[in-house]
């Protein structure tokens, strides 16, 4: 993570990461981790922008690839969108957020365009660079729109999050700035199909806009601009039925845009009450730190460092539900509760039905008859005991025949699973 | 969610093997199913890579597609898969297609039915006619895909679930592979070793293919393809090596369709099976008819009062389904008994002639149960005879030993009275009854979830453009 303007607390966490790599946040991830309230270590692990797809390699050797048929696709649909001076996506901004661009003024300001700019700098400082620039042009939009760029490509946006400052990563994202304005607007590869899209791909890309409209309505708010002048509309741009021509779809943020913030204020008060090393410390790992990404699998030096890597994260609380295995982390959360038999490897469902009772064998012991030891036990566990009797009564009423009955060839060791 | 959820994924998971949700077989099976997996290009639904299928597991089908983004080469391949099931569908008499999971149905009926159903079959690329008919057939089969309890479609990831509780978190189990490890762990696993074991190992079983197998197969075949262009010989080699990837990446998901049909067959049939078949079979020989006059129209963009009228069917025959299935089956009543109020008990009083004392003063019989287990049921809920199901009956006192109950239906004078259970029967009773319902019965107005609002009528929107083949 790149952070700046550290406010007490970098020190200490900057030791937690130690030489494991780190990653620039994007608004996705962003999104996707304060969606994750109850888990510290998602937390601790975001904030201290670990590089979360190389730690979850390291501790599971899942290296949660892409195809390159998506990442290509991907790239050539936004390709074709921003070919032409991006002659469609003003052109769909003017249809769908019925804008007003006269002239169409545009700038990029990627890593590549501020290295050739500027040779010879370090990333942390073309970063900086890339945010001072998106700062310096969002100023200009709110303050002198007529004379301002009005298209923005590759932002990269300051965040106050948890205390601290960070800059986020847009995959791409375009502010239109008119009628007053500032918009975004964000380009993904699946399909519009008969008017529909898949809403879950909506839902994350939604939730990650409406990190960078949060963001961005911080950044008004320092130079003393009205944040509502960030729009909460958006223009979603994607391929329609099964070829490449753009349509445009207009999103309203503003629910998703009311739930992040409550989530982000949150996640500020937790880190002012008790601070992010004082966490870390109040959780038994003081000093612990990350190792460095060994090279190879299989060899010492892997085991080693994953070894390391799992005292240092394994003190911090998790709470596994099935919204965990969109996460990098959800192999190695998943093996850990599966160790420790907790309930959590049930499902969401089943978890939340077991209420008081945290592990598989307790609930078990629990149908079983044994004495509960608490009132949040005593809750589930006559209801386990139901469950226990009904299913032995109905056992005995049917004759359940052997699953395996037509298959003969291995009724041996596996006729089990019906008896 | 529910304890008995709870209950028997704590028991999969203690015990190391999926445990039975049912004690019958709520599905048909037929004698002659055409199993179908197949892969298409990650982000691209549209562009089929390869598929596999068969009426036989050891004899499958298969095509590839070397390059899959190019129109002709795409249709060239899907067209013998088609004459196929064209061939299928007007043939077979007990028709019934099984995939591997609900992401292959929702990818093969639905979207490529979408796109091949109305493909032009004339022009200056002209698809194959057999591509269009067969997409004719896969929407009619998305349709059946959708309607509760019809077995013309199966994916092997719902059949399991349906009957099987597993250690594991049930969206865990939409990976065939690893459903499976949990319901037939080899020897001297546990169910969970199999799961991870098979989530590590096995290739998906669609319609997704793995990234890796993308990049070390598929993408090196496809420029071998691509770099052959002209070459009949290196364009068949080139074709050859994808067929031998595809074979080796779809081979465990078809075996594990093909194992899962095998675990079903194992299963006595439940009561109710054998009605809902002959009602999939009825609404099959329709479609049969209106392929063959050529009439498979089906809509794009669904019409209001048409899917509040699908909704409420499927409201309905859902509901059917799921009382036919507990009244079917010891194991699902369990599940009610531990959850939901029902009652279940031996008789050991019975007063005929017991009057309610209420205004009306009349004859309700009374019931003195001694209960299985404490009932959730309160005065407030009918519940149904699960053996004699015309006897409704109410609670009026409870403990948690025993129960006392009035029936206020089915036993109430002297034709029916011989219903009232005997002192010493064993009695169930639950909420669950089957109704009775017309199949074609119709809204009387089409209801405000699903009025449209008004939008001015000459806006050439791209939905009425796009309503082609409808009537």
């Amino acid at each position: 993570m790149t952070t700046s303007g550290s406010s007490g607390t970098g020190a200490d966490s900057s030791g937690f990461r130690g030489e494991f790599p780190s990653a620039t946040p994007t608004t996705r991830r962003i999104a996707e981790g304060l969606s994750l309230p109850a888990c510290e270590r998602r937390r601790v692990l975001d904030s201290e922008g670990i590089d979360l797809r190389k730690l979850s390699r390291l501790l599971t050797q899942d290296n949660g690839q892409q195809s390159p048929f998506l990442i290509r696709r991907t790239q050539q649909f936004e390709r074709r969108v921003l070919s032409n001076g991006m002659a469609d996506v003003i052109d769909l901004a003017r249809r769908e957020l019925d804008l007003r661009i006269e002239e169409v003024k545009q700038s990029v300001i990627d890593a590549a365009s501020i290295r050739d700019a500027v040779p010879g700098l370090t990333p942390d400082q073309v970063d900086r660079q890339r945010a001072d620039r998106t700062a310096a042009y969002l100023r200009d939009m709110l303050t002198q729109p007529s004379v301002a760029v009005n298209l923005l490509q590759k932002p990269l946006i300051r965040l106050r999050l948890g205390g601290r400052e960070v800059l986020v990563e847009q995959d791409l994202m375009v502010c239109a700035a008119a009628n007053e304005t500032v918009h975004l607007v964000d380009i993904e590869s699946f399909a519009e199909i008969d008017g529909y899209l898949d809403p879950e791909q909506v839902g994350q890309t939604m939730a990650a806009c409406a990190v960078a409209v949060i963001s961005l309505r911080q950044m008004a708010t320092t130079m003393g601009v009205d944040p509502k002048r960030i729009s909460d509309r958006m223009l979603l741009v994607t391929p329609s039925q099964t070829g490449f021509t753009p349509v445009g779809r207009l999103l309203n943020l503003s629910h998703h845009i009311a739930r992040l913030e409550v989530l982000i204020d949150n996640l500020d008060r937790l880190c002012d009450a008790n601070g992010l090393a004082d966490e870390l410390g109040a959780t038994g790992a003081p000093g612990a730190n990350l190792p460095a990404m060994p090279l190879t699998p299989g060899t010492d030096d892997w085991a080693a460092a994953e070894r390391r890597a799992w005292e240092a994260i394994s003190p911090l609380a998790t709470h596994l539900t099935e919204a965990c295995m969109s996460c990098p982390m959800f192999r190695a959360c998943r093996r850990e509760a599966q160790t420790t038999r907790s309930v959590t490897v049930l499902g969401t469902g089943a978890a939340q039905e077991a209420g008081g009772v945290f592990s598989v064998t307790r609930s078990i012991e629990l149908a079983n008859g044994a004495t509960p030891a608490s009132p949040a036990e005593a809750g589930i566990a006559a209801a386990l005991v139901r469950a226990r009797l009904a299913t032995e009564a109905a056992m005995r009423t049917v004759a359940v025949a052997p699953a395996n009955e037509a298959e003969s060839e291995d009724v041996e060791d596996e006729g089990g699973a019906v008896s | 969610m529910s304890t008995m959820h709870l209950y028997q994924g704590a028991m999969a998971s203690t015990t190391g093997l999926a445990v039975p949700r049912t004690s019958r077989r709520h599905l048909h099976l037929s004698d002659d199913p055409l199993v179908i997996v197949g892969y298409h290009l990650a982000g691209e639904p549209a562009a089929p890579v390869a598929m596999m299928w068969g009426r036989s597991a050891t004899r499958p089908h298969m095509f590839v597609v070397p390059e899959p983004r190019e129109r002709s080469t795409r249709f060239e391949a899907l067209s013998a898969f088609a004459t196929e099931l064209v061939a299928y569908m007007t043939a077979a008499s007990d028709p019934q297609i099984v995939l591997a999971n609900p992401a292959t149905a929702s990818w093969l009926l639905k979207f490529v039915g979408r796109f091949t159903r109305y493909v032009r079959v004339d022009g200056a690329t002209p698809a194959p006619v057999s591509i269009r008919e067969a997409g004719g057939h896969l929407t009619f089969l998305h349709q059946e895909y959708m309607t509760p309890g019809s077995s013309t479609v199966l994916t092997a990831v719902d059949a399991l679930t349906q009957h099987f509780r597993t250690g594991q978190m049930p969206s865990e189990d939409q990976n065939l592979a690893a459903l499976l490890g949990w319901v037939r762990p080899g020897s001297g696993m546990t169910g969970l070793d199999a799961a991870m074991l098979a989530e590590a190992t096995d290739p998906p079983s669609g319609p997704m293919s793995d990234p890796s197998w993308d990049r070390e197969v598929l993408e090196e075949a496809s420029e071998l393809w691509r770099s052959a262009e002209g070459d009949a010989d290196l364009q068949r080699h080139a074709r050859r090596r994808l067929e031998d990837g595809a074979r080796d990446a779809l081979d465990p998901g078809w075996n594990q369709v093909w194992t899962t049909l095998g675990i079903m067959s194992g299963l006595p049939e439940a009561a109710s099976v054998a009605h809902r078949r002959a009602d999939d079979m009825r609404r099959f020989r329709d479609h049969r008819d209106r392929a063959a006059a050529g009439q498979m129209f089906f809509r794009i963009q669904p019409e209001a009062s048409g899917s509040a009228w699908l909704l409420q069917r499927h409201e309905r025959t859902d509901e059917q389904l799921r009382a036919e299935m507990v009244l079917d089956d010891p194991l699902l009543m369990a599940a009610v008994l531990t959850d939901e109020p029902a009652i279940s008990g031996t008789v050991i009083g019975v007063e005929p002639t017991h009057v309610e004392r209420d205004t009306r003063q009349r004859r309700r019989p009374l019931l003195r149960i001694r209960l299985d287990l404490a009932t959730y049921a309160t005065e407030s809920v009918d519940l149904y005879g699960v053996a004699t199901p015309e006897l409704v009956v109410r609670v009026r006192n409870a403990t948690d030993e025993i129960v006392e109950v009035v029936i206020v239906k089915g036993a109430n004078n002297a034709t029916s009275e011989h219903r009232i259970p005997t002192v010493g029967s064993h009695v169930v009773f639950s909420p669950y009854r089957v109704r009775e319902f017309r199949n074609g019965s119709s809204l009387r107005a089409t209801p405000w979830t699903h009025t449209l609002p008004e939008i001015g009528d000459d806006t050439p929107g791209t939905a009425r453009s796009l309503e082609v083949g409808h009537e």
